[in-house]
């Protein structure tokens, strides 16, 4: 029964284009911000006598999961939204229960969203590796390491974007919502959790909690590689440049962005089954 | 697990959307092997009650069981029941076929099923095209097949026959009957009356959020009485002669006739002539369900006083002082006649014209189960039909300066089923029947000048021909050749100009 639905569901992704229009730019962004990024370093690399050729590719490569997950989560909070819009959810409801559907669309959503993760890795990876040499490259380890975490996070961003989708029923209100609130929300909560002298709860919010858990984590292997000791008051500068500095630790908060996942799921959940549809 | 039984049943239903109360303690049972017609207007709370009994909306009080168990508990649903709740429901960018796919996945029937359903309706050659694209009886279509995936016990249709194309209408009334046959259960909601009285065995007519009637269609039938139209020399004297005889129930128009109810006309001619008095006209009017159906359903959503029969006509069509001509009908009202040709699947066009003297109608319901508050019709100009009246009325239009709109006025509903849906003998003719809308008007039979219609040509296939294609493949067939009996292809049984199948819309 369960398999059914998810089978229906998987169809539903497939049959329409909205997959790869949100996949494509997706990818797009990633190789591009990581092309150009990569560029810009060894330009600077090149004219500067002093610069040492260091592994860039750490922080290009984390940032760019910053705009995969807005696409993702757009992807994920459409595919319930625009059953709403064109009332296929009527359908949708008389041929499966409530939860099962929205259990399969957890399922389907969450295997999509790794499958963007791994596609938007693979061309941010080619932008660093065209222009780049073999010191730009994380190694490889941490790379596996980094596409693993930021993949899985991805993915989480297209489940929570169907308990998104499962109480903003409108998929424009949707596609409006996201991004403003990755982009603008979020530095306006952050200030105004630092004006009540409270900054760190910013960390743990949730596009701050799931992005740091990739960039926090990159900072740290990039600063490692530069085999700066520790104690090394330059250490805080680079830190500080990257805007990971007091961070906590990448598991924390990729538990924190886990909860996030799950109470949103549960809001979406409890809301779409007991809407009216009219 | 449900009971397989069929049955639809609803227990003291009610519904609030706030402050509004869309259905108020509505009971009724739906039996297999019937096809019960669901009836209301506007707003009465017909699809707050499917919806309800879908578990798609949540009563606020009361239940509503299929096969014993509320609708979401059906282990099953799509294999218990189909449902056309809209003609709408489709991604638009998701082709016929993808979409019968992804439901047919949801319900687990094999993926042939979906090409299945797709020709079933009508939809074969379409499969691949957009529903963004479809026409709303392509559309009407579609959901159609969709709800018949999972060769469902129940069959479930909110207002099925909105934009789809007589051919369509014809075939869709063959296959619910005969899908009824074969013991399974359809409840098929419409706001006229007309649209499903040949369609339905039993009807449950909902006003207000509230049942009016419950009950068969022939039960109904027999709460009607007769009525005599007579226009006298003398109305005061054959008044008073049929008061001697104890004859009440009459009432007196102003331009000099009398309507009497529960009287055969023999009686009124015999009186007359005891009387001394001529009589220049005379007629029987048997009960009219549609009008019975107004009295039944009339008065929401409209101030007091006001006539539901006037809602019949265009905007604006109604000339200053029209009514005070007195007993005549509305001028755009008359075409119902052809809403409801008695033989409409057997025969031409002059039938209806034919049987017009014996469909009657009473115009004064009497002792109607459920009736809602007085029977304002007192007043009315009558909407009875039949020819001798149609004369009355184009002669009162005449006076009220109405001659052109009354010769040529035509009822778009008037004609749901022309001739001929075309089988799959005709199907250049069948090209394109949704877009032959000029011609299905042109042929819309008008009462009172019956003779038209049949001199038309047959309908040349409008310039968006190409674009119908897909129609081509439209045909009745057989739901399921294993279970259900194939229905009958009206094109077998119809003569007269093929094809010109149109849709008045």
């Amino acid at each position: 029964m369960t398999g059914n639905l998810i089978k229906a569901e998987f169809r539903k992704v497939m049959s329409t284009r909205l997959w790869w229009a949100l996949l494509i730019p997706s990818a797009a962004v990633a190789f591009l911000l990581n092309l150009f990024f990569t560029l810009g370093a060894s330009v600077t690399q090149s004219i500067s006598e002093t610069a040492a050729h260091v592994p860039l590719g750490y922080i290009s490569l984390s940032e760019s999961f910053g705009f995969t997950a807005i696409f993702t989560s757009i992807f994920g909070a459409l595919g319930m939204a625009t059953e709403y819009r064109h009332r296929s959810i009527t359908t949708t409801y008389l041929t499966g229960s409530r939860d099962g559907v929205f259990g399969a669309k957890l399922v389907v959503y969450g295997v999509f969203g790794l499958g963007y993760g791994v596609i938007t890795l693979a061309f941010a990876t080619l932008g660093v590796v065209i222009p780049g040499d073999s010191n730009t490259l994380p190694n490889a380890g941490d790379w596996l390491l980094l596409s693993l975490i930021g993949t899985v996070i991805i993915a989480l961003w297209a489940v929570l974007g169907v308990g998104i989708g499962g109480f903003i029923s409108n998929p424009i209100a949707v596609v409006l919502t996201l991004p403003l609130y990755g982009i603008l929300g979020e530095a306006l909560l952050g200030g105004f959790f630092g004006a009540i002298q409270a900054p760190q709860i910013s960390n743990f919010l949730p596009v701050k909690a799931s992005t740091d858990s990739v960039t926090g984590l990159a900072a740290q292997m990039f600063i490692d590689q530069l085999k700066v000791p520790s104690n090394s008051p330059s250490v805080d500068a680079i830190k500080d440049a990257l805007s990971a500095a007091d961070l906590p630790q990448w598991w924390v908060t990729s538990l924190v962005f886990l909860a996030y996942t799950v109470v949103f799921c549960l809001i979406g959940w409890a809301v779409s089954r007991q809407r009216n549809v009219t | 697990m449900h009971d397989g039984s069929g049955r639809i049943v609803v227990q003291s239903l009610t519904k609030q959307f706030g402050a509004v109360t869309a259905v108020s303690n509505i009971s009724f049972a739906v039996e297999p092997g019937t096809v019960t017609g669901f009836l209301g207007p506007n707003g009465a709370g017909k699809t707050t009650t499917l919806r309800s009994a879908l578990g798609l909306i949540t009563p606020t009080a009361g239940t509503a069981l299929v096969n014993g168990v509320p609708y979401n508990e059906l282990t099953d649903p799509g294999r218990v029941l189909g449902a056309v709740l809209e003609a709408q429901g489709f991604h638009p960018r998701r082709s016929a076929r993808n979409h019968l796919r992804v439901y047919a996945a949801a319900i687990g029937v094999p993926d042939t099923r979906a090409d299945a359903v797709l020709s079933l309706v009508g939809l074969g050659a379409a499969g691949n095209r957009m529903p963004g694209g479809f026409s709303l009886g392509m559309r009407q279509r579609l959901a159609l097949a969709t709800a018949l995936l999972g060769d469902p016990q129940i069959l479930i249709l909110d207002e099925p026959a909105n934009g789809l194309d007589p051919e369509g209408v014809a075939w869709l009334r063959t296959f619910l009957r005969a899908f009824a046959q074969t013991g399974r259960t359809v409840l098929v909601s419409s706001h006229g009356l007309a649209e499903v009285e040949q369609t339905v065995d039993r009807l449950i007519i909902i006003s207000r959020g509230q049942t009016v009637y419950n009950g068969s269609l022939a039960d109904l039938r027999r709460t009607q009485q007769n009525k005599v139209l007579v226009r006298p020399s003398d109305p005061a004297k054959l008044l008073e002669a049929m008061r001697e005889d104890n004859i009440l129930n009459v009432e007196s128009t102003q331009d000099g006739w009398l309507v009497v109810g529960g009287v055969v006309s023999e009686q009124i001619a015999d009186i007359a002539l005891r009387a001394g008095v001529s009589l220049y006209d005379i007629r029987t009017e048997a009960p009219n369900l549609e009008q019975l159906y107004f009295a039944l359903t009339q008065g929401q959503y409209t101030p007091a006083g006001y006539q539901p029969q006037v809602g019949y006509q265009p905007p604006g069509y109604q000339p200053p002082g029209y009514q005070q001509t007195g007993y005549q009908q509305p001028v755009g009202y008359q075409p119902q006649v052809g809403y409801q040709p008695p033989g409409y699947q057997q025969r031409q066009y002059s039938e209806p014209v034919a049987q017009l003297p014996q469909q009657p109608n009473p115009w004064a319901p009497q002792a109607q189960p459920g009736q809602p508050g007085p029977q304002p019709q007192d007043e009315l100009p009558t909407p009875a039909q039949g020819t001798p009246l149609a004369a009355i009325q184009h002669e009162a239009a005449i006076q009220s300066g109405t001659a052109v709109q009354s010769g040529t006025a035509v009822q778009p509903q008037a004609q749901p089923e022309p001739q001929a849906p075309a089988g799959p003998a005709a199907p250049a003719a069948s090209a394109a029947p949704e877009t032959a809308a000029p011609e299905a008007a042109a042929e819309a039979p008008q009462p009172n000048q019956a003779a038209a219609p049949l001199d038309l040509p047959a309908a040349p296939p409008p310039p968006e021909t190409a674009q119908q294609n897909p129609y081509q493949q439209w045909a009745p067939q057989p739901f399921d050749p294993t279970s259900p009996p194939p229905p009958e292809q009206p094109g077998d049984q119809e003569q007269g100009p093929s094809g010109s199948g149109g849709d008045a819309r």
